[in-house]
């Protein structure tokens, strides 16, 4: 017979066992049942052999291929092992078939080339016959190919299922066979020799079960208590060492009993050459049970440390009431964590939590708000940031606020949402009273201006009822004229009507002053506010002789706010120059209020020329309760810059150049104003 | 204008008021002359017709007190009814006290306004008329001789001829006859009469 190498994938061998691992982790998913019942201790045991072991199984032509084949095959190709098989001339193809039906983890090694097929004959016979340094050459040879083609080891499988040839070539054979334990373990690969007892003498089977130091027989492997290490098989007192060796396997039972074990450290000294295979492999055992405990005691440890974590993150979202959401952008599906359940107040095991159920849960007012936002958010791919209320099933109203940001799985793709959903129900009441509470305190505040203004308001309605009770009078005279005086009549009623209109008017805008008003935002012109305030404040201004000039920007673009709480903004700052000016005899008491804008805001500026403000008092005059006023309760000013700021604006003084003060607010526009 | 016919003039800051109040005034068969302001008013030329003045108070510039002040620092009397917006009593007791008129408080009822500029215009009309008839007294008197002037205030005095006569050392005839002169020239019928003349000079 010619020499025959083996032909492997050598080409594309780099990147093969990889392939096959990913493969062998997909397979390891499949049911329990083809992996878990009679396989698993024996793959623990195969696993446990590691490279080197060179194992030994019978069987019968009626039985077939023993199992072992296929779990020794899988614990191979796990390991990212070249498998080599070798088969008897004429039983490749039977031999393929097996491998196939296998299992779909052998079928796809197969595929990808990582099991080898050959005979015996092409691997171990060369013309000159059956050569036991040959066959133990093929292997070495074979194990070194293996590695270079990337693999991590070589695991062998012979299956000798007829006659191998004449005695001295069965002698051979054993000869073989005893030497390749030794070999084996040196080149890191591991053999399973499958010998038909059904085609074979028994005197033959005898020796070559004698060879080997593992056996796997029915389902399960073990060491070969009548193993014959090489050194002794060709001694001639064989009888006697024969009988050596079975008091040494008894006294193997007898320890494996497990009465006294000898330290772990006594064991670790004995040469390992010294200690039987079996041993070694039960020892690999309890080694690969104890590492598996190990594991699993690390696995318990970490899953009840992840478990503490999960409470600890549960108790933390508890006590700040805030939730945790994701959102599956590819999928729709959304994950909320418990706290986001609480707040909901729904049952996280009896609700299915989807996008749709959220937005159903918002508030109607807010829901087509927080869709568009969110949606916004997902479109840009940016954060998103919304406030809102939800509706829960216990009629009870909460207000949340929800952060999230996008998370991208490759750059541009938008993977998912992560964000966190806090309940602000409380911070929301809060806000609310504190801003009722400031709108009671600017109404006394109003109303406090208004009765230091009463007199001047008292003048204000009386003169058109005055005239109008005046006109009223002279009409029915006019009439009452022998000759009545119809034109006379009728200019005064025209008059009566013009005084009761302005009347009405006033008492309006006074009535508007002290009214009890929430926070509107509607757009309106500021010029409008400071006309409104100088009608109202004419008679007071002019009672202190303070000549005002306007110079208003027109046109002036429109600001979200207030009008009544803007009103009293600059009725404080007017007011207040009035008084500065109050002492001052020696100039002119000239006001100027002036508007201007640009592309952001819109600025007002009342400037005075009274007595100004020294560096000290204008540090503070803003400040509540701080008044440079005899009288003054020092609301004012704090006030007014609290309502500015609530209109998103700013509100500062500054010495003018010439005497006097000038103090400017300035807004945001209707369209920049946000929040 | 007539010479005689009574003339009301209105100050106020106000022009509803201003032109309700011309009406009203009117309306009454008045004449009527409206001011918007206290200086406005002092530029105007006196004339001799009875007249009075209707002032606001609170005023712009010149306020309607300031204005009182200043008339009566000038000796030009008018008399005054005051109205005001608002009801401040010490501003009222100061204007009553001035010698003003009326202080009505706006709005007021038409008679109270119309009774008020009545009862004015007859006691500028009196007071006109009073005025001139001492001014007459007072030339009449300034005509007398020294003699006459010393027989008269005695006269006045209530002492009889012949008291006179001791005491200036003339005789009872001159006394007569002076006593004569005296009543002619100063217009009067009786010597009650010129008692009172001579009281009004004061």
């Amino acid at each position: 017979m010619p020499q025959q190498t083996f032909h492997g994938p050598a080409k594309s061998g780099g990147g093969t066992p990889m392939r096959i691992r990913k493969r062998t982790a997909g397979a390891a998913r499949k049911p329990p049942e083809t992996v878990a019942t009679a396989s698993t201790p024996l793959r623990f045991a195969l696993e446990a052999l590691g490279g080197g072991g060179h194992v030994c199984s019978l069987y019968e032509a009626r039985q077939g291929c023993p199992d072992i084949l296929e779990t020794f095959l899988e614990v191979g190709i796990a390991r990212g092992e070249k498998c080599l098989c070798v088969v008897s001339a004429g039983a490749e193809k039977s031999f393929r078939a097996t491998l196939r039906a296998a299992s779909p983890q052998i079928d796809r090694a197969v595929k990808a080339q990582a099991v080898d097929l050959t005979t015996i004959e092409r691997a171990y016979f060369t013309r000159e016959g059956f050569l036991p340094q040959r066959a133990l050459d093929f292997w070495r040879k074979s194990a070194r190919r293996a590695i270079a083609e990337g693999f991590t080891g070589l695991c062998g499988i012979i299956q000798v299922d007829r006659a191998l040839g004449d005695a001295a070539v069965l002698a051979h054979w054993i000869d073989y066979e005893n030497h390749l334990t030794p070999a084996l373990a040196k080149n890191g690969v591991t053999i399973l020799c499958l010998y038909n007892r059904s085609v074979q003498s028994g005197e033959f089977v005898r020796d070559a079960f004698l060879a080997h130091a593992i056996v796997a027989h029915r389902g399960g492997i073990g060491k070969n208590t009548f193993h014959v290490p090489p050194e002794e098989y060709a001694a001639p007192d064989k009888a006697d060492r024969e009988v050596h060796r079975m008091l040494a396997s008894l006294g193997e039972l007898w320890r494996r009993e497990g009465v006294p074990r000898p330290a772990a450290g006594e064991l670790a000294q004995k040469p390992n050459r010294r200690l039987s295979p079996l041993l070694r492999s039960v020892k690999a055992c309890k080694h690969v049970i104890r590492a598996l405990a190990d594991e699993l005691r690390e696995h318990e440890r970490e899953e009840r440390q992840l478990r503490r974590y999960v409470d600890y993150l549960t108790l933390g979202q508890q006590l700040n009431r805030t939730g945790t959401w994701a959102w599956d952008c590819s999928s729709g599906e959304l994950f909320w964590s418990r706290e986001h359940f609480r707040i909901f107040g729904l049952d996280p095991t009896r609700t299915d939590v989807s996008p749709q159920l959220f937005f159903q849960r918002i508030h109607p007012q807010d829901r087509a708000r927080v869709e568009q936002e969110f949606h916004q958010a997902v479109h840009a791919g940016h954060d998103f940031d919304s406030e809102y209320r939800i509706g829960r099933p216990d009629g009870v109203i909460k207000h949340v606020h929800s952060c999230a940001y996008p998370v991208f799985g490759r750059p541009g793709e938008l993977t998912e949402y992560v964000g966190t959903a806090a309940d602000v129900t409380e911070r929301k009441h809060g806000e609310e009273s504190v801003g009722s509470m400031q709108a009671e305190l600017a109404r006394a505040t109003r109303a406090v201006t208004l009765g230091q203004l009463m007199a001047s308001i008292a003048h204000e309605v009386n003169q058109p009822l005055a005239a109008l009770v005046a006109n009223a009078n002279a009409a029915l005279r006019w009439l009452a004229w022998e000759e009545p005086q119809i034109g006379r009549a009728q200019q005064a009623l025209t008059r009566i009507v013009k005084d009761g209109n302005r009347a009405s008017e006033i008492i309006e805008r006074i009535r508007a002053l002290v009214r009890k008003s929430d926070a509107r935002r509607n757009p309106l012109s500021l010029n409008s506010v400071v006309r409104e305030v100088i009608v109202l404040l004419k008679t007071e201004l002019r009672r202190n002789d303070v000549v005002v000039r306007t110079d208003l920007a027109e046109p002036l673009p429109p600001i979200l706010g207030d009008q009544v709480q803007l009103q009293q903004v600059l009725l404080n700052l007017v007011m207040n120059a009035v008084e500065a000016m109050s002492s001052v005899n020696t100039r002119p008491r000239a006001l100027a209020i002036t508007t201007a804008s640009d592309r952001t805001g819109v600025a007002v500026c009342v400037e005075d020329r009274g007595i100004g403000l020294d560096d000290r008092v204008l540090e503070r005059v803003f400040e509540p309760f701080y008044s440079s006023k005899p009288q003054g309760m020092g609301i004012g000013l704090a006030l007014s810059r609290s309502i500015v700021e609530a209109h998103g604006g700013r509100l500062w003084a500054m010495r003018n150049t010439a005497p006097g003060a000038t103090f400017q607010f300035r807004l945001p526009l209707a369209g920049a104003a946000t929040k | 204008m007539k010479p005689g016919e009574p003339i009301v003039f209105v100050v106020d800051d106000d022009a509803s008021v201003r032109e309700a109040l011309a009406s009203l005034i009117g309306s009454v068969a008045l004449r009527v002359e409206c001011f918007a302001s206290s200086g406005e008013f002092l530029r105007r030329r006196r004339s001799e017709n009875p007249s009075c003045l209707v002032l606001d108070v609170r005023m712009p510039g010149l306020s309607g007190l300031d204005l009182q002040r200043k008339l009566a620092r000038a000796e030009q009397q008018i008399p005054i009814i005051f109205i005001s917006a608002h009801g401040d009593i010490p501003m009222a007791v100061e204007a009553m006290k001035a010698g003003a008129i009326e202080f009505l408080p706006k709005p007021f009822r038409d008679e109270d306004l119309l009774d008020a500029i009545r009862q004015a215009l007859y006691r500028d009309e009196a007071a006109k008329a009073r005025r001139s008839e001492v001014t007459g007294i007072r030339t009449r008197h300034a005509r007398l001789t020294a003699r006459q002037h010393q027989i008269m205030t005695r006269i006045v005095e209530g002492k009889l001829n012949k008291q006179i006569a001791a005491e200036l050392e003339l005789s009872e005839n001159t006394i007569k006859v002076h006593r004569r002169r005296i009543m002619d020239r100063m217009g009067a019928s009786s010597v009650a009469e010129l008692v009172q003349m001579i009281e009004r000079l004061g």
